[in-house]
């Protein structure tokens, strides 16, 4: 029986068609995913579905709920029908529950709206739907407050708000993505399991094909504003009928295949010994100290000239403090790093310049990488600072230039703005600034992670090219396994604040050995593992059909 | 909690410690001679001299201070030169047409702008929004005195409602006086509402576009419930920064008001003190102010930490 | 999924695209260009002379002759509010220049060097905001002799604090960002940084509060010259005109309407003009919209 049924959705702001003839159908106690990369619309059919769109954005079509015609409701059927029939999970945890009222509040809210219950029963059922989430009163009292729960924990309460009525409809809008791969896996498993217990139909919108592919009974592809695709899920991954899908599941299924470098002997290029790095921590009261909080601590390890090593770990393990220390952007308070011998934390800022042209970084986040104020061809010679002497303008274009060829963008590109550039060009323009002098050493502090899967690859084989041909050694952070197997040859794992376990990347995540290494490896999405488990339940993928 | 509060307090006291310094350090370089003018320009140098020595100005500059401060902390506000009576006692007279015209003022501001910006808020965009938001750009734009005058001559000289200046007392009975603050507090209390409605809405808009306010419409609570339960109280910060900024701005702006409706107010007072170099006037009512700023801004803290469960344990 | 923040700014035609577009923006600017139009003319010729006194004509209202009245002088009211501006303008102009001149290298240097310098800063600025302004413009005017020049001084003062915080808040949240971590690999130091970097990303910050204070700046000079403690007769000054009118607003309201209006115009027209700029410059802002 179909439970929600879009037909022919569309919506516009203005002139602009954002959603054009959007076909969905989700039965009950089906998964359906949702899937596409951004701005393709998944966000949006889920909104409209809500009636939460933004303003002035006009919805046309039909969307039936359980025999409701969602988009002819009055707002106030709207409301009752939104938390009651329907529920929604967000994507960013952080800032989804209200800052000022505890969690017992904004999740015994809706149930007193909808049931029209007093307060201490509401109070009770909002307590056993948070245990339900894995949240007892007993460690997570209903007066805890959103800032005292960590990110995991407050999307569990996000979930239990959505499911606190027991609605018949569960709409959750890239749930994880926020999130470690470590928690990924769990909030997946508590929705599996809420979804089979209370047989609520699921529409999980997600950019990650390897998250759906375990989850999901259908998906639908969407590119445009469009659904381009949509049926079983085995068979919608192993034999896309679209190109687009085939090119999206192939992009996250075959990254670059690393080549095996020779390690390079001699000296190392880096070396780091036990490098502590503390933050003062929240003091618990007014007498009691504060307890230090180690982000890193006592890290030891090398890089050899040409060597490409990835450093995993959780979100928060310290990862992102060891490159700024690296990056003699911070101070370490004990040990220190060695660039070609030289020590990168004793040394006035003037006198670091000649080791600062040796090591350069790419960070995360494409948009914040450049100063959106100056011209490409200022902000990919911001290095050439470095130079001892000033360069005449033409040498610093010829510069530019050779740069911009290198991360293959044309020369053209240098009198432009950054706003200009999508996400992946500005990704290799910032891959461009950080090689303009040939450093000896690059530091990428996750430089996929923002981008589709479509660029991904594209970037990946960019690093390892500069790795390979230009013999640039790489510390390159990331989360994504399958990343750190595409672009290293070494992998440290830390948790933390320490290294946990360190060796060949193919020998330590087929086989890692310690404790958190492998609920790292455990919790990683992966496509071709997903598909090949799918497809060992059910060998005949369709015979299942919808509920 | 406590130690955010403790260290709010730390602020205040080592800004009121400051202050303090700055207010007898310019006071102590002015030109001119306070036993001088007090006496007038044919007093004899013996006189000056004895007068001096009896308001203890011959004293080193250390020890002054230390007298000035130490006796303004056990309430003792010294003499006044002109009035030839006690700093606390004329304060406390002009204090009682002060306060209460500031604290009108205050709450009438209040009252009109919280209900204004929820109003606009909710109808963002709308003609209602837009109207309101007109209203009180303008507001803002207008000068507290020049508003004064055009109630004055509305109220008081065509309508002949109200007096158009001088204050009765409170002695014989309260309507006489409060119906003499009634303009004031109108005059100083528009603009500044018109202020404090931008503000709210401003705060609430931003709200408004949060995630948690998605949260709280995806539960089913109909937007205006959204706004009172979820918005609301998230945008209290500003709203309550902004009342505290306006208290202190309305204990000392006063002093063009009164001298609008020739009230014999605190602002009047500081103002007359400043044109006949009465410094222990000056000195210990701009102290009195600059405490009461203070204060106002500890409370302004301490309702942070009330409605921010963040800033309790932070 | 929306990983990536809002762009800091558009590019630079469509930056003329939405000028054009806020209402706020362009209603504000002309105000603000006209009263700026009118103080400089009144440089070369103003409709009558302002220092010369006709008793015969004194209190006129309006008329075809005199648009605005007469004065109890007998002077034009138009000629004096066409003078007066320029008192307005100049004053509160010069103290935002000392306002944003002491207050934005203050502020970027507390946030770039943090510790016991941007302690101190902070302290100061807590220290001048315990003073109420208005209260110690008329301390500092009173005590140091009324005149337009001390009342830039007590006005500018009181503006330090104000763009020392803005410019701080601004560049404190712009030093974690990636693009100034990425300046940094690239050796430069706290100045060139701030020059280069974070200067143009507050610019905009700055200029809004900048119109903001202009528009404060002329109301606190009509309140002191209302006090008397602002330019002196016979220059004309808008608060001045006001309170000549006080004691006559039974005979002769005109000579408090119309410069009334003057200002509450001009700080419209400022207001106007700051609210159009944070609209058109923030992009979360324009998002509100």
């Amino acid at each position: 029986m179909t439970l929600l049924a879009v037909e022919n959705l569309s919506v516009a702001i203005r002139d602009r068609i954002l959603l054009d003839g959007v076909g969905l159908a989700v039965g009950a106690g089906e998964t359906v995913a949702l899937v596409g990369e951004s701005g393709s619309g998944k966000s949006l059919t889920a909104l409209a579905v809500m009636r939460l769109l933004p303003g002035g954005a006009q919805a046309s079509g039909r969307i039936r709920l359980d025999g409701h015609d969602l988009l002819a409701l009055s707002e106030e059927r709207m409301c009752r029908v939104r938390g009651r029939m329907v529920g929604m999970v967000f994507q960013e945890p952080m800032t989804a529950l209200n800052p000022v009222k505890t969690i017992g509040e904004q999740v015994a809210e809706g149930i007193r709206f909808h049931l029209g219950v007093g307060r201490a029963e509401a109070e009770e059922r909002a307590g056993k739907m948070l245990d339900r989430v894995g949240l007892p009163a007993k460690t997570f009292p209903l007066s805890r407050y959103p800032h005292e729960l960590s990110g995991g924990q407050r999307q569990r309460v996000v979930t239990a708000i959505a499911c606190a009525c027991e609605p018949k409809l569960l709409i959750a809008d890239e749930p994880t993505t926020a999130l470690d791969v470590v928690l990924q896996a769990q909030i997946l498993d508590l929705l599996r399991d809420l979804v089979t217990e209370q047989r609520m139909g699921l529409l999980l919108i997600s950019h990650d094909l390897a998250v759906v592919a375990d989850m999901a009974d259908r998906i639908a592809v969407m590119r445009e504003g469009q659904v381009v695709e949509d049926g079983f899920a085995v068979p919608t991954l192993t034999r896309p009928r679209h190109a687009y899908t085939r090119q999206l599941a192939e992009a996250s299924m075959n990254l670059p295949i690393r080549r095996q470098v020779v390690p390079g002997g001699g000296p190392p290029l880096l070396e780091v010994r036990n490098l502590v790095r503390a933050y003062r921590g929240r003091r618990r009261s007014l007498f009691s100290r504060a307890e230090p909080v180690h982000a890193v601590d006592d890290v030891s390890f090398a890089i050899t000239p040409g060597q490409s090593v990835a450093l995993v770990g959780r979100s928060g393990c310290g990862k992102s403090t060891l490159a700024r220390l690296v990056l003699a952007l911070d101070r370490p308070q004990a040990g220190e790093a060695r660039l070609a011998g030289e020590s990168l934390h004793d040394k006035s800022q003037s006198a670091l310049r000649p080791l600062r042209r040796n090591i350069q970084v790419v960070f995360q986040d494409p948009y914040g990488s450049f100063d959106p104020r100056l011209r490409v061809e200022k902000l990919v010679a911001e290095p050439l600072h470095l130079l001892d002497e000033p360069i005449s303008t033409a040498r610093r274009r010829e510069l530019v230039a050779q740069a911009l060829a290198e991360v293959g963008l044309p020369a053209d590109g240098m009198d432009r703005y950054i706003h200009e550039f999508s996400g992946g060009q500005r990704q290799r323009l910032a891959i461009a600034r950080a090689v303009i002098l040939r450093p000896k050493l690059l530091v990428a502090d996750e430089p996929v992670s923002a981008l589709d899967v479509s660029v991904r690859g594209q970037v990946l084989e960019l690093f390892s090219h500069l790795n390979e041909k230009l013999g640039m050694a790489m510390l390159f952070i990331t989360h994504d396994l399958q990343v750190a197997r595409a672009v290293a040859d070494e992998v440290l794992v830390m948790h933390e604040g320490r290294i946990v376990e360190r060796g060949p990347v193919n020998a330590v995540l087929d086989d890692p050995q310690t404790e958190p290494a492998r609920a790292l490896v455990a919790a990683a999405p992966d496509l071709a593992k997903a598909i090949a488990r799918r497809e060992a339940l059910q060998p005949t993928a369709g015979a299942a059909s919808v509920g | 909690m406590t130690a955010f509060l403790l260290q709010r307090l730390l602020v205040g006291l080592v800004t009121l410690f400051l202050a303090s310094v700055v207010v007898f350090g310019v006071l102590e370089v002015l030109p001119g001679d306070p036993a001088r003018l007090m006496l007038g320009m044919n007093a004899t140098a013996d006189a000056v001299a004895a007068l001096r020595q009896e308001l203890g100005l011959d004293q080193k500059l250390l020890v002054r201070y230390a007298h000035w401060a130490l006796g303004f902390l056990s309430g003792d506000l010294g003499r006044s030169y002109t009035y030839n009576v006690p700093v606390a006692q004329l304060v406390a007279e002009r204090l009682a047409v002060s306060l209460p015209l500031a604290l009108g003022a205050l709450v009438l501001s209040t009252l009109i702008a919280i209900p204004v910006g929820l109003f606009a808020a909710s109808r963002r965009g709308h003609a209602g929004d837009t109207l309101a938001m007109g209203a009180a750009q303008l507001g803002v734009a207008v000068p507290n005195f020049w508003f004064a005058l055009l109630l004055v001559y509305v109220f008081a000289v065509w309508l002949r409602w109200v007096p158009a200046g001088g204050f009765p007392g409170w002695e014989n009975d309260l309507w006489p006086g409060m119906k003499a603050l009634i303009l004031p507090a109108v005059a100083l209390a528009l603009p500044q509402a018109a202020i404090l409605a931008r503000v709210a809405r401003s705060a609430l808009v931003e709200v408004l576009d949060q995630d948690f306010i998605r949260t709280a419409r995806a539960k089913g609570l109909p937007r205006p419930l959204v706004l009172r339960r979820h918005a609301l109280r998230n945008a209290m910060i500003p709203v309550v920064t902004i009342i505290g900024l306006q208290f202190a701005f309305l204990l000392a702006g006063t002093v063009i008001i009164e001298n609008v409706f020739y009230l014999p107010g605190l602002g009047r007072l500081i103002f007359q003190a400043i044109t006949q170099r009465d410094l222990i006037v000056v000195e210990s009512v701009v102290m009195l102010l600059v405490a009461s700023v203070v204060l106002v801004n500890l409370l302004v803290d301490l309702s942070y930490a009330l409605i921010d469960p963040r800033l309790r344990t932070a | 999924m929306s990983l990536a923040p809002a762009p800091l700014s558009l590019g630079p035609e469509d930056w003329r695209r939405e000028a054009l577009k806020s209402r706020s923006l362009v209603v504000g600017l002309c105000i603000t260009l006209a009263v700026a139009a009118l103080a400089l003319a009144s440089f070369f010729w103003t409709p009558y002379d302002v220092t010369r006194l006709v008793v015969a004509d004194r209190m006129q209202p309006p008329s075809p002759a005199h648009w605005f009245g007469t004065d109890h002088f007998g002077r034009d009211i138009f000629s004096m509010i066409m003078v007066g501006a320029r008192n307005s303008i100049a004053v509160a102009l010069v103290a935002v220049g000392i306002g944003a001149g002491l207050g934005v290298p203050l502020g970027c240097l507390a946030a770039a060097k943090g510790g016991a310098l941007d302690e101190a800063v902070m302290r100061l600025s807590d220290l001048v905001f315990a003073f109420p302004a208005l209260l110690s413009a008329i301390m500092i005017t009173a005590i140091f002799g009324p005149g337009a020049v001390n009342a830039i001084i007590a006005i500018g003062i009181f503006n330090v604090p104000v763009f020392a915080r803005v410019a701080r808040a601004g560049a404190l949240s712009l030093w974690p960002r990636e693009f100034v971590l990425a300046a940094r690999t690239a050796g430069k130091g706290v100045v060139r940084i701030t020059v280069e970097h974070i200067l143009p990303n507050i610019a905009n910050l700055l200029l809004v509060q900048a119109t903001i204070q202009f528009a404060l700046g002329i109301l606190a000079e009509a309140g002191l010259s209302y006090l008397g403690l602002g330019a002196q007769p016979p220059m004309p000054s808008w608060g001045r005109m006001l309170f000549d009118a006080q004691t006559r607003m039974a005979t002769a309201p005109h000579m408090a309407i119309f410069p009334g209006m003057a200002i509450v115009l001009t700080v419209l027209g400022l207001n106007l003009l700051g609210d159009g700029l944070s609209d058109l410059l923030d992009p979360k802002h324009r998002r509100a919209r």
